[in-house]
């Protein structure tokens, strides 16, 4: 295969898909990350439908990461480029690119991620409530519309902080980011963020900024940060106003765990 | 072990009350959370120590969180404070259980704060109730207290599928009977690790004195929490005879 044209999954299709995400995880459980092999589900006619004549796709086309793929897909898509809307096209998209989201190394034994990873979460909720074990929308995971969602509406830099990994790694700074919207909503909590943590040459996260920090001993692990940042956040804004402050002075006003880590003492 | 000095409230930041700020909540047909108001501070605040000499031009900021989301929302400021009615909220996620924090800049320096307002609800009148009940989509769940850490305000949140009439039931006896008691008894047990100083928990305490009953003191050892409960629960389930209101209604 190569360029072909932008279809949609049919309801048939996306029910198809799912079950060859259930299958092929219920295996890899079984024999420690041995996958089902993928089925050509995205150019079975039954199973889908073209959903624009004049948009091309090339499926065999290779994505450095997510950041790529979704210009790519902004370049192609034109008028169809809208996430949260058309759940059928982009798991249909999804599958066209499917193996490059596969792990190379299994996680808990598989490599093949959750289904909300392809199928968007809200359309599970919508179709196959009894398959959700967790209360909280997982839409953001979707390996294919929300890196779209975000070069729309974010700032390139950040983007490239939250898409710029491994194609078949999702990362814990979307994880993160979705967790809770005050950061989405704030471009100077944003900025904050990417002043301590992004590497400012691959525009990753540095590496350990999002380890756990050790209730005990004298481990620095964690010290300053992510997975402390919105608890001293909160902290700070108890005493300050930070959407009116520059990012300096935020950082020197966030004390002393993290003008004293080595987030703060990297920059210099 | 190593020792130092530790001052609260570094900064002298005024501490604000509820009752200081006209910030309610509006409901739609559903009883459902729709909307918020602010009409300003009531008169009592011109009394609060050191509130008057915040500068005029300070600005009034109030922030809404669900902890997944927050909206943040200008209300002016001290000299032109800017009344919102029935302002609509932008917030992604649940607004059951929403928390409220109001305050008042110069510069980037928070000089006033309340960092939990109890809003007042219209619907229910100006009664600031000791249990708030909420309509979400619980799925399965009929209600369930939450949350029940104690960080914020425990909410009695109900099924809102309308085939079940829950809210409907709630104002039954026979759903007062079956619901409220047991209710009660959950946040009595939320109360007992909440924190003394949050707005929701001093709301309780003047319900127990109002009631002639012992505030909770689980640092006395002396204190047995168990027993307090049980004690709490009998005797206002004596003073709201729900069981025997249910059976005179059949």
């Amino acid at each position: 295969m190569a360029i072909i044209q932008l279809r949609r999954f049919n309801d048939e299709g996306m029910a198809a898909f799912k079950d060859y995400l259930e299958a092929t995880r219920e295996n890899e459980r079984n024999t420690n990350g041995i996958r089902v092999s993928f089925p050509p589900l995205p150019y079975d006619n039954k199973l889908t439908e073209i959903l624009d004549n004049n948009i091309q796709l090339d499926d065999s086309k290779k994505f450095q990461d997510r950041y790529e793929m979704a210009h790519y897909l902004k370049r192609q898509l034109g008028s169809h480029f809208k996430t949260n809307d058309n759940f059928e096209m982009w798991a249909w998209i999804a599958a066209i690119f499917f193996e490059q989201f596969i792990r190379t190394i299994p996680v808990k034994k598989m490599v093949t991620s959750r289904f909300e990873h392809f199928i968007p979460f809200d359309y599970i909720e919508r179709n196959y409530p009894d398959l959700l074990s967790i209360p909280r929308n997982l839409n953001y995971r979707h390996c294919v519309m929300t890196p779209s969602y975000l070069i729309e509406n974010y700032e390139d830099v950040w983007c490239k902080y939250l898409l710029k990994d491994r194609m078949n790694n999702m990362g814990d700074p979307i994880e993160h980011t979705f967790s809770n919207k005050a950061i989405l909503k704030s471009k100077k909590l944003r900025k904050v963020i990417l002043e301590l943590y992004q590497d400012k040459t691959t525009f990753l996260a540095k590496p350990g900024c999002y380890s756990s920090s050790k209730e005990s001993g004298k481990s620095n692990a964690g010290k300053g940060g992510v997975r402390r940042f919105n608890l001293i956040r909160d902290r700070t804004k108890k005493s300050y106003d930070i959407e009116v402050m520059d990012v300096k002075t935020i950082i020197s006003k966030m004390g002393k765990e993290i003008n004293t880590s080595k987030w703060v003492k990297q920059q210099t | 072990m190593a020792q130092g000095n530790y001052r609260t409230n570094p900064r002298s930041i005024i501490e604000l009350e509820s009752k200081h700020i006209l910030l309610s909540i509006n409901r739609d047909d559903t009883s459902s959370i729709s909307s918020f108001s602010f009409k300003g501070f009531s008169p009592e605040i011109s009394s609060v120590y050191k509130f008057n000499a915040i500068n005029k031009d300070a600005s009034i900021i109030l922030e809404i969180d669900n902890k997944r989301d927050i909206q943040r929302v200008d209300l002016g400021t001290l000299k032109k404070t800017l009344i919102r009615e029935k302002h609509h909220f932008d917030i992604e996620g649940s607004l059951s259980g929403l928390s409220y924090r109001l305050f008042i800049i110069q510069g980037y320096e928070v000089k006033a704060s309340c960092e939990k307002i109890l809003p007042i609800d219209i619907q229910r009148g100006d009664e600031r109730s000791l249990i708030n009940v909420e309509a979400e989509d619980l799925g399965e769940i009929a209600w369930r207290i939450e949350p029940f850490d104690g960080k914020s305000e425990p909410i009695l949140k109900v099924n809102s599928n309308q085939d079940l009439e829950m809210k409907q039931l709630l104002e039954t006896d026979y759903g007062r009977v079956l619901i409220f008691q047991n209710a009660f008894e959950q946040m009595l047990r939320i109360l007992i690790k909440a924190d003394e100083e949050s707005e929701w928990v001093k709301n309780w305490h003047v319900f127990f004195d109002n009631e002639g009953i012992e505030t909770p003191d689980i640092e006395d050892d002396r204190f047995d929490i168990e027993e307090w409960i049980d004690e709490t629960v009998i005797t206002m389930s004596k003073k709201w005879k729900l069981l025997t209101k249910y059976k005179n209604s059949k």
